[in-house]
């Protein structure tokens, strides 16, 4: 006799792989702790974007860049080609990677993305602001840094004052002579001696306040070992520049 | 068929009920909600894929990942959003191996936000006529406008649970169902 087979239904087939054992629920905590990661990497992720963003800050500060903002629109334009870009997108990319775990939860995909990302983007910021300008934190670290700060937090540190790239339009240089209007000076980046021609139509660039070992920045035109500046700034190795919102000291 | 209340075998009891049976270990139950959903999400699978075993195999995935998961679901919100998301991920994979699509694609209309507008006056006669309009053309459509339109016309879902089928926030289910059904004529415009 040839018995047809009844074809098995699908509830047929869960349940007995149910019963089975074959296929198991996941236990409540599995889901707990799903969710805790997610809440953990959020925040994880918020912590690096804030400091990043903080450092971002510092090295425009100790590095004596934010300098350039007031030497014109060349100056802008230097700044803006020193900018440390590679930390900004890297601080973007970050907020996205954000922006898609706070989309695992309900209210973060209820938000339109657009939103999220400019929400998350403007706290980071702010909260970045706020740590580099209304607190030492950045300046403790920066002196601890030679004394074995952690990886990879030592590397940033140890990179944060970087000069700026040969022919770059811009250098740190230290004064070795001062004749007029126009200073000799060692380059940090090398042993070059370059020759300064202050710039003629800016009143706040005489050499009045200069002296023989102050370190400055010059932004200018180099060629053949002259630099037609047009600006300079004195920048003091020990001290990184002034937070704008220095926290009020403790009577 | 219902699944009953003990000792009161007239009144049906909702999915999320069923669901927290099954959550508390009654695992027969589990089966209530297969014959709930089964059909609903085979019809579902049709719309995306065309093979009647993919669309089985399939569906019998996402009520093995249902059950694995069901610890995850909130008994106070409602189970079929929670289910027809899982089977949504699952038929759009299985659309995406067939279509080889992009895995990630930039959806701008989930980029700002858009007014809630669900048309209340969308008669039953042009809920018909879109209807007939999808069938015909159905596997021309945009995925993205496809599975919100069978959501809306053969599901019949709300915009809150499209959204939440879709996780993408109400406003943009307005504007998509729109563009889709924009889409959708031009479509048929061709054909004719």
């Amino acid at each position: 006799m040839n018995q047809q087979k009844k074809p098995i239904s699908i509830k047929d087939k869960i349940l007995t792989d149910i019963k089975s054992g074959e296929i198991t629920m996941r236990p409540k905590i599995y889901f707990t702790l799903k969710i805790a990661a997610l809440i953990v990497g959020a925040f994880a992720v918020v912590a690096i974007s804030i400091f990043i963003f903080n450092f971002i800050l510092f090295t425009i500060r100790i590095s004596g860049q934010d300098n350039l903002l007031g030497f014109g629109p060349r100056g802008w334009e230097v700044f803006v080609r020193h900018f440390p870009w590679h930390l900004l997108v890297l601080d973007i990319a970050l907020i996205i990677g954000l922006q898609w775990l706070l989309r695992q939860f309900k209210f973060g995909y209820k938000i339109p993305i657009l939103y999220l990302l400019l929400g998350l983007l403007c706290v980071t910021a702010v909260a970045g602001f706020a740590l580099e300008r209304g607190t030492p934190f950045n300046d403790r670290l920066y002196q601890m840094r030679g004394q074995g700060l952690p990886s990879p937090l030592g590397g940033f540190y140890d990179r944060a004052n970087r000069p700026p790239p040969l022919g770059g339009g811009v250098c740190r240089c230290t004064i070795t002579a001062i004749t007029g209007n126009i200073l000799t000076v060692q380059d940090s980046r090398s042993t070059t001696t370059l020759s300064v021609i202050l710039p003629a139509n800016d009143p706040r660039a005489t050499t009045t306040s200069l002296k023989v070992g102050d370190i400055v920045l010059v932004a200018g035109d180099q060629q053949d070992g002259v630099i037609n500046a047009f600006g300079v700034r004195k920048i003091s190795p020990d001290d990184p520049g002034p937070r704008r919102f220095t926290p009020p000291s403790p009577r | 068929m219902y699944y009953e209340v003990v000792g009161q075998p007239d009144s049906p009891i909702c999915d999320e009920q069923i669901a927290k049976q099954v959550q508390e270990g009654d695992r027969e139950a589990f089966g209530f909600l297969v014959d709930r959903y089964q059909s609903k999400l085979q019809r579902y699978g049709t719309k995306f894929l065309s093979r009647k075993e993919d669309i089985e195999d399939i569906v019998q995935d996402v009520f093995m990942s249902a059950y694995k998961n069901i610890k995850s679901f909130h008994t106070d919100e409602r189970f079929s959003p929670w289910i027809y998301r899982i089977a949504h991920n699952a038929f759009v994979n299985g659309l995406r191996k067939k279509e080889r699509s992009p895995l990630i694609t930039i959806d701008f209309d989930t980029l700002v936000s858009h007014a809630i507008y669900e048309d209340p006056a969308e008669s039953e006669r042009e809920q018909k006529e879109t209807r007939d309009m999808l069938d015909k053309v159905l596997t021309r459509i945009n995925p993205r406008y496809r599975e919100i339109l069978v959501l809306h016309y053969f599901e019949e879902m709300p915009y809150r649970d499209i959204a939440e089928v879709l996780k993408i926030p109400i406003g943009t289910v307005g504007v998509r169902i729109r563009r889709a059904k924009e889409a959708l004529k031009k479509i048929l415009t061709k054909t004719i």
